[in-house]
């Protein structure tokens, strides 16, 4: 890691979040106009920052700040390219989840500091919804590691030039697509704000600064969990003719268009009967996931 | 508190709907927002209190409504008081570490939460309150509210119902034993249909759903000849398995419950009872209409009769319209079909004694389904009866 990497993630999280900003325009619109949005954020900060009846002022103003850190530190353990492999720990694939982990008490916090019930109340779900989904997310990083025999997401990446992983471990793919998507609190997994059902849920008393912070850290999110995504299975910067770097952006953006378009078609899923789905379906089927792998990792990887 | 009409239509799909401009059209769409920043959002400055300006022109200047104190469709489990709740908001009332009380179904002890959810800025049309205790995200007592009525008006009567405006006034007008409009009754039901599946669209964040209905409405209010298509496109938007599962099963009201609480129209229907003044009507007689019903009485049966339904409106319409005027303006049944239930209006000396029989059976069917369901089944709940805001059989 140089000097110039921090700054080169910053500079990854800001660009890649106007990407993801534009995406989301054309898939609600069918339209780009960047200076739609350029204004619009304009004029989101121009507002005041909320200072509704709150019990904890504190946690309410944090929250935001810490979902953004949470975001940009998921997204700095995402190797992009050979010469930039961000920050390459030997035990990267297992600091994601720990990096994502911030993510929950960032949520929560701005629910019990809105000082509202059905802010708590989101608060709470967002809670039993990452309780239920963290160990079908460790698991299937230990599945997709087990084949490179290292948890070292560079390694990862390379132990798939021949075969990408979701290939071989598409029960994985299936399980890690959705929990990735709900990590974001994309639609259908919108379930800590659900404007229709909470009136805004955790994020709704938020104005300001607050609020473009909410927006800035979600689409960074976006595109933390894409790139994840596409290092875990989709063989990362391995392509041919274009350079590392751009295979990794595109593959990235297609994961992330997907998932956006996903989330306008499907309707929102319901806590009472995800819950149940996670932890009597998703887990032991991340469990098979690691025995499969293993399986895999003995017939074809060693 | 004597307040506008139109900062009261604004926010939800159905009064979009009927008196427009539709905000697809404008570039609009219902917020969903908390109910301080709907309130904010309704100052004439804003693109909402615009939209208010540009409606206000099309209300009838005669209406005014105001709100009403008195709760309806009360029902509380164990709790006979109603909750002392601060006025369109929640309290935020709760401290972690004094979770104190009984247990919960699960063992837990969870602090109560109370919410007010509403009149604005929600899936329910505006003016409907729902005041509801929390036991976690699981409901425990729930009220439902309609906080509108016309102020009483002893000169000439005017639609008390702004979601069926020309179904009253198809009814006041028999009961002068003067010709009524039924086409103008079954657009509107078309209309309050399809507006209906937009909000169920919004509350399940179903985007297909949402767009598809916004743009049959704006077909409908148009009178466009591919309204009938875009209906039925709805129809096979709602047979998507993500729906049908949310759907299926859910707010059950069977024959015996419809029948024991009073419950009529759409609602009675989709229980499979034939339960629709316009079977009795001569006008609609002549055409050869028989009422539609469905079976299962639960939220899916409810949403598939009412696209049935929709789709048989734009098909009488188009009928009516063939016709000859003096058909079409038929008279002399007792009520009239409104898009939720029968309407009728008696006119005794000055005054007049209007009823809409089972709107406030089916709020208090709404409040009686919500407890024990979680927060998001509970609102599907209320959302799949189509509840009226206006409080009719109070007003005499």
């Amino acid at each position: 890691m140089s000097d110039w990497t921090p700054l080169a993630i910053l500079s990854v999280a800001l660009v890649g979040a106007w990407g993801v900003a534009l995406l989301q325009q054309a898939i609600a619109t069918g339209q780009v106009r960047p200076w739609v949005l350029v204004r619009s954020g304009v004029d989101g900060l121009r507002e005041p920052l909320s200072r509704p009846d709150q019990r904890d002022a504190v946690l309410f103003h944090t929250a935001p700040a810490l979902l953004v850190l949470a975001a940009v530190l998921t997204l700095a353990f995402v190797p992009w390219a050979p010469g930039f492999r961000g920050i390459d720990l030997s035990t990267g694939a297992i600091a994601v989840p720990a990096a994502l982990a911030y993510v929950t008490p960032a949520i929560f916090m701005a629910g019990w500091g809105a000082g509202r019930p059905l802010a708590v109340v989101a608060g709470f779900r967002w809670i039993a919804l990452m309780l239920a989904y963290a160990m079908p997310i460790a698991m299937v990083v230990t599945a997709v590691a087990a084949p490179a025999g290292s948890l070292r997401l560079s390694v990862i990446v390379d132990a798939q030039h021949a075969v990408p992983t979701a290939i071989v471990q598409p029960l994985a793919l299936a399980l890690w697509l959705p929990a990735a998507s709900a990590v974001c609190f994309l639609p259908p997994f919108d379930l800590p704000h659900a404007p229709s059902e909470l009136g805004g849920g955790a994020f709704g008393e938020y104005t300001g600064l607050d609020a473009a912070l909410i927006r800035l850290a979600q689409r960074i999110l976006v595109v933390a969990m894409s790139a994840m995504t596409v290092v875990l299975f989709g063989a990362g910067w391995h392509g041919p003719v274009l350079p590392p770097a751009v295979w990794m952006t595109l593959k990235t953006a297609i994961v992330a268009a997907l998932a956006l378009w996903v989330g306008g078609r499907v309707p929102r899923v319901q806590i009472d009967r995800l819950l149940p789905f996670a932890w009597k379906v998703a887990n032991p089927l991340a469990l098979l996931a690691i025995a499969w792998a293993g399986l895999v990792t003995l017939v074809f990887y060693r | 508190m004597v307040v506008t009409a139109p900062a009261l239509v604004l926010p939800d799909e159905q009064s979009w709907a009927l008196w427009g401009p539709d905000p697809a059209e404008l570039g609009l769409r219902a917020d969903h927002g908390p109910p301080e920043r709907l309130r904010d959002a309704l100052v004439p400055e804003s693109s909402l209190g615009a939209a208010a300006d540009a409606l206000l022109g099309r209300l009838p200047d005669e209406t005014a409504v105001q709100r009403s104190a008195a709760p309806t469709g009360t029902v509380s489990v164990d709790d006979p008081e109603p909750d002392d709740c601060s006025e369109g908001g929640d309290d935020g009332d709760h401290d972690m570490m004094a979770i104190v009380g009984n247990p919960s179904a699960d063992g837990l002890i969870m602090e109560d939460l109370k919410v007010v959810h509403g009149p604005f800025g929600t899936a329910l049309p505006g003016g409907l309150q729902l005041s509801v205790t929390l036991d976690g995200d699981v409901v425990r007592n729930a009220t439902v509210m309609a906080l509108l009525r016309v102020a009483a008006d002893t000169g000439a009567p005017t639609a008390p119902d702004l979601l069926a405006p020309a179904a009253w006034r198809a009814t006041l007008n028999r009961a002068l034993d003067r010709p009524t409009d039924l086409r103008a009754v079954e657009h509107e039901r078309a209309l309050s249909h399809v507006a209906w599946l937009r909000a169920l669209g919004r509350l399940l964040n179903d985007q297909r759903l949402a767009t598809a209905a916004g743009h049959t409405v704006v077909a409908l209010r148009r009178d466009s000849p591919t309204a009938q298509e875009q209906v039925a496109h709805l129809g096979s938007l709602l047979k998507r398995r993500t729906i049908r599962r949310r759907l299926e099963g859910r707010a059950r009201l069977d024959a015996d419950t419809v029948a024991a609480r009073g419950l009529r129209g759409p609602i009675a229907r989709a229980a499979g009872i034939p339960d629709d003044a316009r079977g009795t009507d001569p006008a609609y007689v002549a055409m050869g209409f028989s009422p539609l019903t469905a079976a299962g009485g639960d939220a899916w049966a409810r949403a598939g009769l009412r696209v049935a339904e929709a789709l048989a409106a734009v098909d009488l319409c188009r009928r009516l319209a063939d016709r000859s005027a003096s058909t079409c303006h038929a008279v002399a049944a007792p009520a009239v079909e409104g898009p939720r239930g029968p309407l009728s209006a008696q006119r005794i000396g000055d005054r007049w004694r209007l009823s809409a029989a089972g709107a406030d059976a089916a709020r208090r069917a709404a409040a009686d389904l919500m407890i024990g369901c979680e927060w998001s089944s509970a609102l599907m709940a209320a959302v799949s009866l189509d509840l009226s805001p206006w409080n009719i059989d109070a007003h005499e």
